[in-house]
């Protein structure tokens, strides 16, 4: 079973589109909403890693809704989970979102994030993505 | 908001080209090993499929006889008579005892069996054998549970005329990270490679989300929102599952298991109706296995029944048994079966009003007492959309062809599971701490780090000593592995950064890494050490006490958790 899923300290390139998901990702419309928003900042080289604020992370405005927030994760969920079909992405963009996700889906914890964001957007940067950090010094 | 168009980039389109169509011919079969029974399912383009034996059942016992040297499966073996399959010539509850060592309650409670379970309580494998000819043969549950996984597999091949290698398969959840290598390993040598491994309530839930997602297409008034509680008892495990179900997304938002079933009903029953029942020879064992789950079977039905069997040498069994007298024998069982529902409930964050639907599951489902105690809990009726008995394997299939990238070109089948870890990884601090690295519950494929130091000054090793569980206290979770790391540069106690980072994969495979850092360097002063876990195996119980022996007086490899630095 160690065949199957590259080690995720590999280094390998972050987004690996591949056509085999654009066509998953077009057969319905409402998954093809998603993917194309989803590559507006996907032209950016290592896109979820490098993005700013755990906002862009998701593709939402900073006002958006909880509702928002919840559907924005679980179309993302749907293009870059392992699971997803067709998916060839090794977890590291999904272990993005989904802490980008639970600090936003959080009332508390995106208050105090949003304050932080404020005050010291270039400290907080650093910290909200603790795991690059790693991965930086491994293999980039 | 502008939406820049997509080029696809051609570079890549014959290599994902190959790997599409190789996937396509891949065929990916589900299998629920139960502690009784299994099943296999198989996705064949529009729906699941169940795959019968040549007797033309979907349900096959799980009881392997043994014959000569040579155990048989039962895939499609008849035994004339049940009570011959009891005679201790045959192996069941393997589920039950897999990747288990000598100490172990479960191990301790199969006294029951016939056939021998030998426990020396020395935390090692305990030793398992068959009474063929008047000779105790030994096995292992990997091996009985390899050998019937391969005729599993022969028969799922034969039914669908093409080769079988890859399969899912739902595991409970309460099971150890040594269990799962255990049934990895055993599908190994039956020549099958698991995809993944998905507990099986989460397998019942992928299921329901599916039916969900057909009842919206029909009628799209619906609300496509879902929490679905997912109670699911078999004849050795019972499990809970919270799911929240949202555009297709079938999120898992947290698991809860224990080691209690069908068998500890029966187990209590028998007590309770022969206390001295350990004291019978195998054969009257057996028969009285047989009739008092019969019994256990019509009680879901009648008020009372009637037990009449013969123990041998003369003596016999005669006794009414009522309902009620069951559900007291056997309180203890379902009040803990309660409290993994709100243990579950608490977990997940959710509160009786907020769910959708409640589904009951597994062998014991038709238990009147556990239907009442989950409705009466759960405030509402029970899902009846769904067969208790292949809701699991039913899971593990459309699971096996979701993961495979299935062939579903009506976009019928447009879902995914996100995946919780089922118990906590950390490592041990302070002599005897547990700290989680990651904790129960959280979604998988996830990644965590956590800063730990030195204990004493000029500190130049550092031990690092892996465990699964829930336990605050080290021992009384499951080893893992452990590892030292040698060659820290002397500093004062606290100074070097000792970064320990926990990675589980898509498919549950974990690895562990660590690394030092002299604050003012960013570059580790030691290579990093990468591991993947479990490292540990047979005698995964001794190994704890011989760590200790060995490491636990001299503090020399100790490391703390530095303050405020957890990330």
């Amino acid at each position: 079973m160690y065949a199957t899923l590259p080690s995720p300290f590999l280094p390998k390139s972050i987004h690996a589109f591949s056509p085999n998901k654009t066509s998953s990702s077009l057969r319905t419309s409402a998954r093809a909403a998603s993917f194309k928003s989803a590559t507006a900042t996907e032209s950016n080289s290592a896109a979820v890693a490098l993005a700013g604020s755990l906002y862009e992370i998701l593709r939402v405005e900073r006002t958006a809704s909880l509702n928002e927030i919840k559907t924005a994760y679980r179309s993302l969920a749907k293009v870059y989970h392992p699971d997803a079909n067709g998916s060839s992405s090794d977890g590291r963009d999904f272990i993005e979102i989904r802490n980008a996700y639970a600090t936003l889906s959080d009332p508390t914890a995106r208050a105090v994030y949003d304050m932080s964001l404020g005050v010291r957007a270039r400290r907080v940067r650093n910290r909200a993505y603790p795991n690059r950090r790693w991965e930086t010094d491994q293999c980039w | 908001m502008a939406e820049p168009e997509y080029t696809v980039e051609s570079k890549c389109e014959t290599t994902e080209e190959e790997k599409s169509s190789s996937a396509s011919s891949e065929v990916v079969i589900g299998i629920d090993i139960g502690t009784s029974q299994c099943s296999v399912a198989v996705w064949n383009g529009s729906e699941v499929e169940l795959l019968k034996n040549t007797r033309n059942q979907p349900l096959i016992r799980f009881d392997v006889p043994v014959d000569n040297d040579i155990p048989l499966g039962e895939v499609n073996y008849h035994l004339s008579h049940k009570h011959e399959r009891l005679s201790g010539a045959s192996i069941l509850n393997m589920k039950r005892l897999i990747g288990r060592v000598d100490t172990d309650r479960v191990v301790h409670a199969s006294n029951n069996f016939p056939f021998l379970v030998q426990t020396l309580d020395m935390g090692a494998r305990p030793f398992i054998a068959t009474l063929v000819n008047n000779v105790w043969k030994s096995t292992t549950p990997e091996e009985v549970l390899a050998l019937y996984l391969a005729e599993l597999r022969i028969m799922a091949e034969s039914k669908l005329k093409r080769p079988i290698k890859d399969v899912v398969l739902c595991i409970p959840v309460s099971f150890s990270r040594i269990q799962l290598t255990r049934i990895e390993r055993a599908c190994s040598i039956a020549g099958l490679h698991v995809l993944r491994l998905m507990p099986e309530p989460a397998a019942v839930a992928l299921q329901y989300a599916q039916q969900q997602q057909h009842m919206l297409r029909d009628n799209t008034g619906r609300v496509s929102k879902r929490i679905a509680l997912v109670f699911n008892m078999g004849a050795g495990y019972c499990d809970v599952a919270v799911a929240d179900i949202d555009g297709g997304v079938t999120e898992i938002k947290a698991l809860s298991g224990s080691e209690i079933g069908g068998e500890d009903l029966l187990e209590n029953m028998m007590r309770h109706l022969l206390p001295s029942f350990d004291k019978l020879d195998i054969k009257s064992m057996g028969s009285l296995r047989v009739a008092i789950q019969e019994a256990i079977h019509e009680l879901s039905l009648e008020e009372s029944v009637q037990i009449d069997v013969d123990l041998g040498n003369g003596s016999r069994l005669c006794k009414e048994v009522k309902r009620e007298e069951f559900e007291e024998v056997n309180k203890f069982i379902f009040c803990e079966s309660q409290i993994l529902i709100v243990e579950c409930m608490q977990n997940a964050h959710v509160n009786v009003e907020d769910l959708t639907d409640v589904i009951v599951v597994g062998g014991c489902s038709c238990i009147p007492k556990i239907r009442n105690l989950v409705e009466n809990l759960c405030e509402r009726e029970i899902y009846k959309g769904m067969n208790p008995l292949t809701a699991a394997v039913y899971g593990t299939a459309l699971e096996g062809a979701l993961t495979s990238g299935i062939d579903d070109p009506l976009g019928d089948v447009d879902l995914l599971t996100s995946q919780v870890t089922t118990l906590g990884i950390g490592i041990r601090t302070n002599r005897f701490e547990f700290v989680p690295v990651i904790p129960r519950n959280t979604t998988m494929p996830v990644h965590k780090e956590m800063i730990f130091t030195t204990f004493k000054d000029n500190q130049t090793e550092a031990l690092i000593v892996v465990y699964e569980g829930e336990s605050e206290m080290e021992d009384e979770n499951h080893l893992l592995g452990y590892f030292k790391i040698t060659g820290i540069p002397p500093a004062l106690e606290g100074v070097p950064e000792i970064n320990v980072g926990m990675d589980i994969n898509a498919s549950n495979e974990l690895s562990v890494l660590a690394r030092v850092i002299i604050p003012g360097s960013q570059q580790p002063v030691v290579p990093v050490m990468e591991l993947k876990m479990p490292t540990v195996d047979d005698g995964h119980g001794c190994c704890n006490e011989v760590l200790d022996r060995a490491y636990g007086p001299t503090l020399d490899s100790m490391i703390v958790r530095r303050k405020n630095d957890s990330i």
